[in-house]
């Protein structure tokens, strides 16, 4: 026997090919996962973050002040707005209406026609790494045009103002404070949903499913029954993962247990939810292990707010996440590990994750009983 | 006997296709009654609906006089059980949980599921420990075990759906043996099988073809419906095997080396016996099946 033989080599080649273009799937995910990923990349990976909300009080109420402001509006990077205190400014930044805070003291022109450097305080949203270091960048660029504005002279390196950065909620920078909530948010979300895009299936191919539907079982008691057990199993991991952050990587909780508890469990039935919707539509265990990976975990890591913000993504790849919970909870995680806002401050991301749970829950109990009619 | 079952113009669809199509038929109160088919005739899907698994595109289904109506299956289920062709127990869990599930299901009074499980492991002869993970158990008693599952709500119908598909001929007679057992208790048994041998226990038979009803009789019935001439088992004598024109015979069919054949004239048979011995035999459920099932499809 030949240790290669071209016609029996072709003849696989062309069983294959065959396989792959009878099988909608196998296509799909050759060709349009490449276009999808290149899709929500190539607009997320907006290194030019625009349009940073920052809310800024002057005290010097000046014209060289009032250049500085100018000078930020009249870039493309950020939107100011004025507020009332400093302390207004900074409850902003807590409740993500501005990514910073730019305080102006009563005597900076003063100080800048002494030849002194102009003195400005800037307060920094610690807990979003994702966006810190662009913002950084672009207030090196605005330091150098203010001083042109408000000096009209060539710019030195001695003449620069004098920006004094304060990061809150994380103020060396720590990126695992930043990264290991997400990251908790993203493992919880794939054991989630991984636990429950087979269960459907299994019962399915198993033949057990007709034997529960030969009961009076209803597709809600069969959906809910299902569900709550790998809830409180997904909450047994999030524990895990709470400690793991705090224990070994020395993350900061300072927010409520209640809130992160409440928050977790919505977000677990949530993905449980969408994994059992896979289950149910794919009814087939490999074909719906293929779905999770690649409905759940596209979403996951590029639509999540987990590597790339989401806020500074064009509308369509805002709205698509805002299907999936990840969004929201990765908010959420975040706040609750590093700023510790109210419930009352997040009562729209405890909404939203509950309505998704539901609304989930409901697409699974009535595909199953679509499928079953 | 009164009625137990009673399917009036059955259609089921699913989309263009049509899996079931204009079958009628009753099953009396305490009757084996055997619905047989070819793979994909719609023996299952019939089933299904009988069961309240499934909505009949058309028609009309009584279940010991109640209709079966949409939105309205679970006064059907209570009555029905049901063991489906493939799933017995759930293999990871005891005998005893996936009881206790089963009755949980159906909302069972505890008490009352105590001595019915008591009742139905005495009836098969089952004494060992409940706690045995079910995966540990020989296939035939697993099947015995799911039977006592089905019957734990004491239903008036059992619907088997090929129920000894994968075992072993001893463990498939004691199951038979349990079903007529189950018969003389009052109950009504609703059976698909493979197995003509296990076909021979039913009181009546109806062959499915193309989700078609296409014969309902008593297994003595259908063979002498079927067969109006002389069933004859021709063996070969020569090798290589010599077949004979085929033109000699109504029917001939292979029967393993052997053939089942009737012969157009049964002057014929001195032509055909230089190569072959022939006996004369009586048809079987088998001859039966493979005549009107299979034979009409080739």
């Amino acid at each position: 026997m030949k240790s290669f033989s071209y016609k029996r080599a072709r003849a696989i080649f062309l069983k294959e090919f065959k396989h792959i273009f009878r099988d909608p799937f196998t296509l799909m995910m050759a060709l349009l996962l490449p276009l999808a990923i290149v899709l929500i990349l190539g607009n997320s990976m907006e290194f030019n973050i625009k349009s940073i909300s920052m809310a800024y009080l002057d005290h010097d109420k000046t014209q060289s002040s009032r250049k500085l402001v100018e000078t930020f509006a009249s870039s493309d990077y950020f939107k100011p707005y004025t507020v009332e205190s400093p302390a207004a400014g900074e409850a902003d930044i807590r409740r993500e209406k501005a990514r910073m805070f730019l305080f102006i003291p009563p005597d900076f022109e003063k100080e800048i026609m002494a030849g002194r450097k102009g003195k400005v305080q800037i307060l920094l949203d610690g807990a979003d790494n994702s966006t810190i270091s662009a913002v950084m960048n672009y207030l090196n660029t605005i330091n150098m045009n203010a001083i042109y504005k408000i000096k009209d002279i060539p710019v030195s390196k001695d003449s620069l103002l004098d920006f004094r950065y304060r990061y809150l909620y994380n103020p060396e920078l720590n990126s695992q404070w930043f990264s290991i909530p997400g990251i908790a948010a993203v493992i919880i979300a794939l054991v989630a949903m991984m636990l429950t895009t087979l269960t459907i299936c299994r019962e399915w191919e198993t033949g057990s499913m007709e034997m529960l539907l030969s009961t009076p079982a209803t597709a809600l008691e069969i959906m809910i029954g299902k569900l709550f057990p790998y809830a409180f199993l997904s909450f047994g991991g999030f524990i895990v993962v709470f400690f793991c952050a705090q224990i070994i990587f020395g993350v900061p909780f300072v927010g409520s247990y209640f809130n992160i508890i409440l928050g977790t469990l919505l977000f677990i039935i949530g993905y449980l939810a969408t994994g059992m919707f896979i289950s149910v539509v794919s009814r087939k265990q490999e074909v719906a292990v293929q779905y999770a990976a690649t409905i759940g975990l596209l979403p996951l890591s590029l639509l999540s707010g987990f590597i790339f913000p989401i806020e500074y993504m064009p509308d369509i790849y805002q709205w698509i996440a805002s299907v999936f919970p990840a969004r929201f909870y990765m908010e959420l995680s975040r706040d609750q590990f590093l700023k510790g806002s109210s419930f009352t401050d997040l009562w729209f991301l405890f909404f939203v994750l509950g309505m998704q749970a539901l609304v989930w829950i409901a697409a699974c109990v009535l595909k199953f009983k679509r499928s079953i009619e | 006997m009164s009625t137990m079952v009673d399917v009036r113009h059955l259609f089921v669809r699913f989309g263009d296709f049509t899996a079931v199509r204009d079958v009628s038929f009753t099953v009396e109160k305490g009757e084996i009654f055997g619905f047989l088919g070819a793979n994909g005739a719609g023996k299952t899907t019939t089933i299904r609906v009988l069961c309240g698994l499934l909505l009949a595109s058309e028609g009309r289904v009584f279940i010991d006089n109640e209709e079966l109506i949409a939105g309205h299956e679970s006064l059907i289920k209570s009555k029905v059980g049901y063991m489906s062709q493939h799933f017995t127990l759930y293999d990871d869990l005891s005998i005893r949980e996936n009881m206790d599930f089963a009755a949980s299901l159906r909302h069972m009074n505890h008490a009352e599921y105590l001595k019915n499980r008591r009742d139905l492991l005495d009836f098969i002869g089952f004494n060992e420990d409940l706690t045995k993970v079910v995966r540990d158990l020989p296939t035939g008693i697993k099947q015995e075990i799911a039977l006592c599952v089905s019957l734990l709500h004491q239903p008036k119908i059992v619907f088997l759906d090929e129920p000894t598909a994968g075992v072993a001929p001893v463990a498939r007679h004691r199951f038979w043996e349990l079903i007529k057992k189950l018969v003389a208790q009052g109950k009504t048994i609703f059976v698909t099988t493979h197995y003509m041998d296990e076909a021979e226990n039913c009181g009546r038979i109806a062959l499915m073809r193309s989700g078609e009803l296409i014969a309902l009789d008593s297994p003595a019935n259908l063979k002498q419906n079927t067969f109006h001439k002389q069933l004859y088992h021709l063996s070969p004598i020569t090798t290589p095997v010599i077949l004979p024109d085929r033109n000699l015979f109504d029917i001939w069919e292979p029967y393993g080396q052997n053939y089942h054949a009737v012969f157009k004239n049964d002057t014929d048979i001195s032509i055909v016996r230089k190569h072959f011995n022939i006996q004369k035999i009586s048809p079987s459920l088998e001859d039966v099946f493979i005549q009107l099932v299979e034979g009409q499809t080739r």
